[in-house]
């Protein structure tokens, strides 16, 4: 299934895509997230897995673009 | 063939103004439903011009435009049922949101624009960070996200039952059918969208897509912004995206979550590759192959057999590849290549 490339490019953005040890924590991080949030909030449920992954790719996105545990690329133009 | 610049001007204005009077005579010509395909070939039009300026001209990639169409769609046909059209569906919309009483569904083109370019500008704002295939994927997510929480909010979207409208009619007391009013209105907004589109390419704004699409760090060196331009594309062309869905649903009187399925998504930017990236007018050849393709390869013309529900598929990889094979600009490219003005004398400044 291709959706699980979205969650796990979410974990690996997540963790910080440059960063093999963040894309251990990331993975786990989101796994439990996600899993914890559809068994124990109502409104996200079964059915807003997929789209709860998309809503943390994109505020780490925004939040931290590097991730946890990844490095702030500087390009000096 | 090199022209003249004079001459390839009067060429263009030529072959616009032929395309303005096809697009508005074949009505004449056709019963009610090849109009209505040619319809849903502006429709498709009207998408694939919103992706072009994304792909075509500032060089980013996505996978989510059907998911747009569908948020376009869905502010249509919302706001055209209004609350008591809700309620009649059994539905109970939450007070706070302003649907309004229900309105004449070409009112709601322009709120569409403007409701679908937000969430594109937001979406594209941290989005853009990635590049290439990660943003690909970003938005795939988006478009598989769509159909879910479509279903989820089920006191606005109507849940996988869908929205159904009442059946389009003339509004205005124009003397027309009811299928040639959806067809001038298809295609009267995708006249005004291209020219916008052409006023927006040609100037400050499209130099500065070319330059992020040519060499990103070439162009914030000339000191144009890649994430300002980058989202405003993504913006503009979610807005083109989300006025096709509103089209779509005025077209269809229906939608539902499975109106705009993944493929759908795949098949524009299959599309707008046919038709050739960062041309404006191949985007029309798209639009064709994008409607009539799927038709052809289940029941080619000529041909005393049908093919499997499956071929459409099929023939777009196929077409797709012989594209990338014999011309790798599309068919806009093609064009381009056969008739092009001479280039400008040395020593002239340009712009």
């Amino acid at each position: 299934m291709l959706v699980v490339l979205i969650y796990a490019f979410a974990a690996a953005v997540l963790g910080g895509i440059d960063s093999p040890v963040g894309a251990v924590v990331g993975g786990l991080l989101l796994g439990v997230t996600i899993n914890l949030l559809s068994a124990y909030v109502d409104f996200v449920g079964s059915e807003l897995r997929l789209p709860t992954a998309l809503a943390i790719l994109l505020v780490v996105l925004t939040i931290r673009p590097q991730g946890l545990l990844g490095h702030r690329t500087v390009r000096r133009v | 063939m090199q022209l003249p610049r004079p001459l390839f001007l009067a060429l263009k204005v030529v072959g616009v103004a032929a395309a303005v009077v096809i697009v508005a005579v074949l009505p004449r010509f056709l019963g009610e439903f090849r109009l209505s395909q040619f319809t849903y070939i502006g429709i498709y039009f009207i998408a694939l011009l919103g992706l072009n300026i994304l792909t075509g001209y500032s060089g980013q990639i996505s996978l989510g435009h059907g998911a747009f169409m569908g948020i376009g769609a869905y502010v249509t046909a919302v706001l055209t049922l209004g609350r008591p059209g809700l309620v009649l569906f059994g539905q109970h919309p939450p007070g706070w949101l302003p649907l309004g009483d229900g309105m004449r569904p070409i009112l709601t083109l322009p709120i569409a624009f403007v409701v679908t370019g937000v969430v594109g500008f937001l979406f594209g704002l941290p989005a853009l960070r990635l590049a290439g295939v990660s943003l690909a994927l970003a938005t795939f997510a988006v478009a598989v996200s769509l159909p879910v929480v479509a279903k989820k909010f089920e006191s606005v979207t109507g849940g996988g039952g869908g929205l159904s409208l009442n059946l389009p009619e003339t509004p205005f007391g124009l003397d027309i059918s009811a299928p040639h009013w959806l067809y001038y209105e298809a295609w009267g907004c995708a006249a005004i969208l291209f020219v916008g589109a052409w006023l927006l390419v040609r100037g400050r704004i499209g130099r500065a897509w070319r330059a992020i699409r040519d060499g990103e760090l070439a162009a914030t060196a000339s000191g144009v912004s890649p994430p300002l331009y980058k989202t405003l594309a993504f913006g503009v062309s979610s807005a083109y995206a989300g006025v096709a869905g509103s089209l779509l649903v005025i077209q269809v009187a229906y939608v539902n979550p499975d109106t705009f399925p993944l493929s759908l998504s795949i098949l524009l930017l299959a599309s707008v590759v046919v038709g050739g990236l960062g041309t404006l007018s191949g985007v029309v050849f798209g639009a064709i192959l994008l409607e009539f393709l799927p038709i052809w390869a289940q029941h080619p013309p000529l041909l005393p057999f049908d093919f499997a529900k499956q071929a459409p598929g099929v023939a777009f990889g196929v077409v797709l590849i012989l594209i990338m094979f014999l011309i790798p600009s599309g068919v806009g490219g093609l064009l381009r290549r056969i008739v092009r003005p001479l280039p400008k004398p040395v020593g002239t400044v340009s712009d």
